[in-house]
């Protein structure tokens, strides 16, 4: 029988993690109840979306980055609301400027508006894209 | 006076401004983000010597909360 105890660690991209829990930061009323939701869990890694700034309306409006205590977590910005291999390429190489060189990416390239299923060839098609950029690509 | 296009908006600018007045000028500056010009990412360390051209497309992007379709 293969070892299943909760010892053992998940490694990603070659980082040991002891919780297999993902954790989505979307949802939440403000960033305080994402902070203390984060804590409760226990997960080590939480996903975050790329969008535009809003300009000009709230540029004191606090910042997720700034909310997080990043140390204690791996970020994994993912391309949901992507529909193209370009667009969804564009917010990984984004994401890795934005977040200092970071390489790890939660991937999918959308490819239907009501099911919300991946385009399994597009995504693919960005992966090779992403790998050949010296990213680390989950799917 | 310069016009480009950021995130989607027409705006104009002064003549020979770079990203980093831009990004002071709508008080970002020192935020966490990512700029991009005509679809080519801008180092942050070339911030203050990238001057934005007229008919420039700019976009200012962060991180927020997500994961899945909001």
């Amino acid at each position: 029988m293969s070892n299943t105890s909760s010892d053992q660690k998940l490694v990603i991209a070659g980082t040991a993690y002891t919780s297999r829990l993902l954790v989505g930061t979307g949802k939440y009323k403000d960033n305080d109840e994402t902070r203390l939701a984060l804590e409760a869990s226990g997960a080590e890694i939480i996903t975050i979306a790329i969008r535009r700034t809003n300009i000009g309306q709230n540029p004191d409006e606090p910042n997720l980055l700034d909310a997080l205590p990043l140390d204690k977590y791996t970020l994994l910005p993912n391309t949901a609301g992507c529909y193209t291999v370009e667009d969804a390429v564009r917010t990984c190489k984004l994401a890795r400027e934005l977040l200092g060189g970071h390489k790890l990416v939660k991937l999918e390239v959308l490819g239907d508006e009501k099911t919300l299923f991946p385009d399994a060839i597009e995504t693919l098609k960005a992966a090779q894209i992403l790998v050949d950029d010296g990213f680390d690509v989950m799917v | 006076m310069i016009s480009l296009t950021l995130n989607g908006e027409d705006i104009q600018l002064e003549d020979n401004t770079n990203i980093e007045q831009l990004l002071q000028n709508l008080s970002l500056k020192n935020k966490r983000l990512a700029v991009e010009i005509n679809q080519q990412i801008v180092s942050r360390s070339d911030f203050n010597t990238h001057v934005l051209q007229d008919q420039d497309k700019v976009e200012i992007v962060q991180a927020i909360g997500g994961g899945s379709i909001d």
